[in-house]
């Protein structure tokens, strides 16, 4: 036997525009949790998705019990005995959590499947993680922990030998956690291997032996968890202190350009009120679910089944549609850039007017001219790297891409700029350039809402922080308080009181 | 943890709901029955009548059940009619050429075309889906559509070709003790072998599960392809074996035969609570949904309706089924809700 269960040597994996991996060598041991951390886009999910057979790697090779593999799709790495939760959980909701376990895996008497056998087994699989539930039940009916632990069962019955976790925590509540842990602790001593992927550098500590940092593609360090600090690990994360990373400028509060009063739907929000001042950047964090986008999505008109008052300056106002939020300066630059925000395969210059469309005419033709000019403007201000005006704008890198984003919307002369998670998936150099295409939004007096789970982000540019839990503002925190710092906003996220 | 004991509070609702939700087309169907019977003044309940109908439902019940597996897939088949009428009028055109006598061979022979012919139009559409990667299946069968049609009329030179051998026309005519049509047996054995076949075998569930989520069916390592093509297979093959029915029942072979009849396969399984977006539906929701569409069909020709009059019957009655189905999602996702989100609360409230 193998120390190793399975081992990268060399990964190298390009993708349009991006070297996605450069020469990525890894290994994880059985019996041994490794914990692998990184910023968003540091190549983290590119590493995993080679393990289980979605990309293939440009260059390199793969050992498995320290023969050399290829692994050519998903089935490939099943076979392998890699299996896979990942953060978006894959399961088929009308379907029974027995159906959703024995996926592909099905027992069989002759020609037809043996439901009874099936259905006892996914109900010891699901008790051994923790659940005692029907395995009858659909899955679409489960909270999302269960979802999980199924997810984990179909690992456990196709008897893998390395399971990988990508951000598991993420959605789970503090009980969840620790019954996932102990999940952990038992496949451990059963000899499995995990690779076990989280934003959360107190989980690393918790569960993992060993840790590997990521940073652009590029494979850090490993390094046992023991010989590690959290402050190191931070700065092998980053690159680079966070001073530099956080460019806040310091800039003047003004007056109440936004503020929402009770504002309920039912079931996801409950009673939200706050003010947003212009000349501030008010962050929102809170777990996945805690309603932040919810919240946002409410005040530009998205989701209409909501009560309470949303107040523009000091007018009453009514918006029941993303058009109302428009006509009063209000900008929604959203989670998800590439399926609400752009339109991939048209111009730069297209997307940049967008949102303005209606009003860039003359007479009854568009003005051409005029958005070009506009447009080449944009591109200056922003910095936004294209060959040309005219270039697709999913041929730009997913910083510009945003950039063009926020330039869609200045054009607009919004007051109010919501933006939902705005460095998501963006390399941290674009990251910077983000965070000053904002500060400098601030510095003009207007009014930004951010909504980030990366608390490091929050923290770094906010001047205030509010913190939602389960549809609820747990905390308002000003940058001056003495709880302007990660544990006291980790701690009202968690549902806890700050004294 | 939390979650579950929300649910497990909800259970008996959500028990009650599934209930509804697979008898609730019955119960329609039911209704629709009793009010027929009611304004044609007893002439719909009658053994005659119901003969007629239960000789009328096979062609539309054996196209919608191909077609359930292809909208279990979250795909479509515009092409069941035209599929149809290619393996019929080959049929036809070999017995107007090829096979004249009247053995029990050749009526053997000729079913046989009809049912391989529409069957390989059918596996045509799924390797046009997978292998060529045609974006939607929409446009793949609507291609398909054109083309068999097109085919069933110029091999028959646009004309009827009539004048079967007893042994071909046999399934589409024998009654059993005089009043049970062979054709209808054979619809509802054909059911249950695809009730089984659906819920008891690998390959069945792997339909569901591809529907459901796509992305999980492929990450359990499933051959989507073989799946989908599987699918479309076998909606050729039900047309084929529904062309079989049609060919015995009018003794001849049409080239326009059941040109609405993708529209009215389809329409059996929306009706039958299958959803549009896959992997929702069963097989006796859709053979419920084949017989609403029949007995409208049957209560109109009765009541000397137009057949315009059918048309905007049965597509009111898609467009209700289809709603009642919408709000009964909404009010399933609201419930959900208000249950996690009381679940929270107790959290919060053991927190501090």
């Amino acid at each position: 036997m193998h120390d190793v269960f399975v081992e990268l040597k060399n990964i190298t994996k390009y993708f349009p525009g991006v070297v996605a991996l450069r020469d990525v060598t890894f290994s994880a041991k059985r019996g041994m949790v490794h914990g692998l951390v990184g910023e968003n886009g540091a190549g983290k999910s590119t590493l995993i998705k080679i393990l289980t057979g979605v990309h293939q790697p440009d260059k390199g090779e793969i050992f498995v019990n320290g023969k050399k593999v290829k692994i050519g799709g998903p089935s490939d790495s099943k076979n392998l005995g890699i299996g896979c939760v990942y953060q978006e959980l894959n399961l088929c909701p009308d379907l029974s959590i027995t159906d959703n376990l024995f996926l592909n895996a099905y027992e069989e008497k002759g020609l037809f499947l043996n439901y009874k056998e099936m259905h006892e087994r996914s109900e010891r699989i699901m008790a051994d993680l923790g659940q005692r539930i029907d395995p009858r039940t659909k899955c679409g009916e489960l909270g999302l922990g269960v979802q999980q632990a199924v997810e984990i069962g179909k690992s456990v019955l196709t008897n893998s030998r390395l399971l990988i976790m990508d951000e598991p925590t993420s959605s789970l509540s503090e009980a969840e956690v620790s019954q996932l842990y102990s999940v952990i602790k038992r496949l451990k001593k059963q000899g499995v291997s995990i690779i076990f992927i989280s934003h959360k550098l107190e989980e690393v500590y918790q569960c993992c032996d060993d840790v590997t940092v990521m940073r652009d593609g590029q494979l850090i360090c490993t390094k046992p968890v023991s010989a590690v600090t959290k402050e190191q690990l931070v700065s092998y994360m980053v690159g680079r202190s966070l001073d530099t990373m956080y460019p806040k400028s310091v800039t003047k509060k003004r007056n109440i350009m936004l503020s929402v009063k009770n504002l309920s739907s039912p079931g996801i929000l409950f009673d939200v009120n706050f003010e947003a001042y212009g000349g501030q950047v008010l962050g929102f964090f809170g777990l996945v679910g805690a309603g932040r986008t919810e919240t946002m999505r409410a005040i530009f008109g998205v989701d209409n089944n909501k009560t309470g008052d949303i107040y523009i300056g000091n007018n009453k106002t009514t918006i029941n549609s993303p058009r109302d939020a428009i006509s009063n300066n209000i900008a929604f630059l959203t989670e998800d850039r590439k399926k609400e925000g752009l339109i991939l395969g048209a111009s730069v210059v297209d997307n940049l007017s967008l949102v303005t469309i209606d009003r860039d005419k003359k007479g009854l033709f568009l003005d051409k001219a005029a958005i070009h000019k506009r447009s080449k403007k944009n591109v200056e201000t922003f910095r936004i790297k294209t060959s040309s005006l005219n270039a697709p704008v999913g041929t730009l890198s997913g910083g510009n891409q945003q950039k063009v984003v926020i330039a869609k919307w200045v054009n607009t002369n919004a007051d109010i700029y919501i933006f939902d998670e705005p460095t998501r998936g963006i390399d941290i150099g674009a990251k910077t350039e983000v965070y000053n295409v904002i500060n400098d939004l601030v510095k003009e007096g207007k009014c930004v809402v951010i909504v980030s789970s990366e608390l490091p982000e929050i923290i770094g540019i906010s001047d205030r922080v509010i913190v939602m839990r389960h549809g609820r503002i747990m905390a308002d925190i000003d940058r001056q308080s003495s709880h302007f710092n990660q544990e006291d906003i980790m701690k009202a996220a968690w549902g806890g009181k700050i004294q | 943890m939390i979650w579950n004991q929300a649910f497990l509070s909800e259970g008996k609702t959500i028990k009650r709901t599934r209930v509804l939700t697979k008898a609730g087309p019955l119960l329609a169907f039911v209704l629709i029955c009793i009010a027929l019977e009611i304004v044609t003044g007893g002439r719909f309940l009658t053994t005659s009548n119901i003969a007629n109908i239960l000789r009328q439902v096979p062609i539309i019940a054996l196209m919608a059940i191909g077609m359930l597996c292809v909208i279990l897939l979250g795909g479509i088949d515009l092409s069941a009619g035209s599929l149809l009428a290619i393996g019929l009028c080959t049929s036809g055109v070999v017995r107007k050429f090829y096979l004249t006598n009247d053995s029990l061979i050749s009526g053997i022979i000729l079913l046989t075309i009809c049912v391989v012919v529409s069957t390989v139009f059918g596996f045509i559409n799924g390797i046009l889906l997978t292998k060529l990667r045609l974006p939607h299946p929409f446009i793949a069968t609507l291609g398909s559509k054109f083309v068999c049609r097109g085919l069933a009329l110029l091999i028959t030179g646009s004309a009827t070709i009539s004048g079967f051998p007893n042994s071909a026309t046999t399934i589409g005519t024998y009654n059993l003790f005089g009043a049970i049509p062979l054709s209808f047996i054979l619809t509802i054995s054909l059911y249950i072998v695809m009730h089984i076949f659906l819920s008891n075998v690998a390959t069945g569930r792997k339909i569901y599960a591809f529907g459901g989520n796509r992305e999980a069916a492929k990450y359990a390592g499933i051959n989507t392809d073989k799946v989908q093509i599987l699918c479309y297979s076998l909606s050729g093959l039900f047309c084929g074996i529904a062309g079989i029915v049609y060919l015995g029942r009018l003794n001849s072979a049409v080239p326009l035969a059941t040109q609405d009849g993708d529209m009215d396969a389809i329409a059996s399984c929306i009706i039958g609570g299958a959803s549009f977006l896959g992997g929702k539906g069963n097989v006796w929701g859709t053979l419920v949904g084949a017989f609403m569409i029949q007995v409208i069909r049957n209560g109109c020709t009765l009541l000397k309706l137009s057949t315009d009059l059918q048309q905007i019957v049965i597509g009111i009655i898609i467009i209700v089924a289809v709603y009642i189905d919408v709000l009964r999602n909404e009010m399933d996702n609201k419930r959900k809700l208000l249950a996690v989100a009381k679940a929270n609360k107790v959290e919060d409230a053991n927190i501090n």
